[in-house]
């Protein structure tokens, strides 16, 4: 068995690691349930100031839209969700006293730290990809198809995707929202290598997120000049995704600062755990 | 160009044009829609609209449909003469014919609508051009070349010229609900096709409410 794998198993035989699945099951649901209840209301709410302007057909409250909607929580319980357990990847062994026993059998501490890297991007993944599953999955029975219509507030325009170009840029958006989330995820992971319990780095790389997105947010010039380095600017990129047509540069620059952040921290996590001295 | 003339005049050129469209009861027609504006990333569209006499209509589409309100559907009994307050603003030549633009105020009492100036061939009785702004912010013209089709001319294009610079209902954005909303502003054509005419509608047709 690679440690991969043992990484991997000792990831879900930690019930922590189903809350993160629970809570995206009952929200997706919950979501979906209260959006079909109140269908006529929403879909009119969805429109928007659109139909004061223009005779609008076609069902405009579906799968695409329902999911591009709840993919908003990506910025809000989702990083959350990949701390909880990120967090406690390296931490735990200290928490439970096995770190000691992990580091004087064969296996070096660079290929540990890197199964355990390895086996928090697989959670992240599977997280993600099942929010998206759910959200398509119960979409499609409760709204069905159709075109995906998406205000974009940044750049204040209205896209509308037929609704073949809907499913594939909606799994490419779930795609991007994997790497979006890994920064969340490796953040987490340093932390996680820094301290012996899990509580620091679950506070501390959501309080990162908060603090990063207040400054990408604050209206001053020097928050402004801030943006290029805060990974929240990038987080978003998932929405670039969502356009027509894909600005596939932007979507390449997006990538590359997030692979970069991702490579960053881990090195940094590497760094500490291959020289860290236990004492206890 | 003359000056404002009395309400019969206007009014009776008005009327002429909605007898123009008094044969037409009801149609069916296949409609495309293309939109130059740089706020609206949508492709083309496509749907089929049925309209029944005096103001029913129903927009029936595979996938998301949307067309400018007021200048879409081109139906000239919704100009009821009495509900508006109509001078006749200029005579013009228009495209070689002989044309007047008339103005419709609404009267105090009609909620609902709006200022309208309506371009009038008096050749053919044929309302070829509608420009309405029907709250500050929003603007619309349209051009409408006809076709005959069994013997009735009906639009074949509408070349509408938006300038929607503020939404109304602006915050509720496709449930987003955050930033600006976006400054419509452009062209759109509306191209007509595959008129059925007069082939007795039944009213079911139209129970079940359009999206809008």
């Amino acid at each position: 068995m690679s440690l991969f794998s043992i990484e991997v198993e000792k990831t879900f035989r930690r019930w922590r690691t189903y809350i993160g699945f629970a809570v995206v099951l009952a929200a997706v649901l919950f979501l979906e349930v209260i959006i079909k209840v109140n269908e006529t209301q929403m879909a009119k709410s969805f429109a928007g100031g659109l139909s004061s302007d223009f005779l609008v057909s076609g069902n405009i409250l579906n799968a695409w839209v329902i999911t591009a909607f709840i993919m908003n929580s990506l910025y809000i319980h989702v990083p959350f969700l990949i701390a909880l357990v990120a967090g406690d990847m390296v931490s735990s062994e200290a928490t439970s006293g096995t770190i000691r026993f992990l580091m004087i059998r064969p296996p070096s501490r660079s290929k540990i730290i890197w199964s355990k890297y390895l086996a928090m991007l697989f959670y992240t993944a599977l997280l993600i990809l099942f929010l998206g599953i759910l959200c398509v999955g119960i979409g499609l029975l409760f709204f069905g198809g159709g075109d995906l219509i998406k205000f974009q507030p940044t750049i204040p325009h209205i896209v509308v995707l037929p609704a073949h170009v809907a499913a594939t840029c909606t799994g490419l958006a779930f795609l991007a929202a994997i790497l979006s989330m890994s920064v969340v995820g490796s953040l987490a992971f340093l932390f996680s290598t820094l301290v012996d319990n899990s509580i620091g780095p679950i506070i501390g790389s959501i309080a990162v997120v908060i603090i990063s997105f207040i400054l990408g947010n604050l209206p001053f010039d020097f928050a402004e000049s801030l943006h290029p380095y805060l990974f929240t600017t990038y987080m978003g990129i998932w929405q670039l995704l969502l356009d027509n047509p894909i600005n596939w540069a932007e979507v390449g620059k997006y990538s590359l600062a997030l692979i970069g952040y991702d490579a960053a921290l881990f090195a940094a996590a590497y760094f500490v755990f291959v020289r860290k001295d236990i004492k206890s | 160009m003359l000056g404002a003339s009395p309400q019969g005049k206007g009014a009776e050129y008005l009327e002429n044009a909605i007898h123009k469209f008094d044969p037409v009861k009801d149609y069916v027609v296949d409609v495309k829609v293309h939109m130059d504006i740089k706020a609206v990333q949508a492709p083309d569209m496509e749907a089929k609209i049925y309209y029944k006499e005096p103001d029913k209509v129903k927009i029936d589409s595979k996938g998301l449909f949307f067309m400018p309100k007021d200048v879409g559907v081109i139906n000239p009994r919704k100009f009821d003469p009495g509900k508006y307050e109509i001078a006749v603003l200029d005579t013009l030549t228009y495209e070689g014919d002989q044309a007047v633009r008339i103005s419709l105020v609404p009267k105090q009492d009609e909620t609902g609508s709006h200022n309208v100036i309506l371009t009038i061939d008096k050749k053919d009785w044929l309302i070829v051009e509608i420009a309405t702004a029907p709250y500050p912010g929003r603007e619309a013209s349209a051009k409408i070349t006809y076709g005959i089709f069994d013997g009735f001319q009906m639009p074949v294009k509408i070349d509408v010229n938006l300038d929607v610079s503020k939404i109304s209902g602006e915050g509720t954005e496709f449930g987003h609900g955050r930033g600006r909303a976006p400054e419509l502003k452009g062209k759109v054509e509306v191209y007509y096709s595959n008129y059925k005419i007069n082939t007795g509608l039944s009213d079911d047709i139209f129970k079940k409410r359009n999206d809008d």
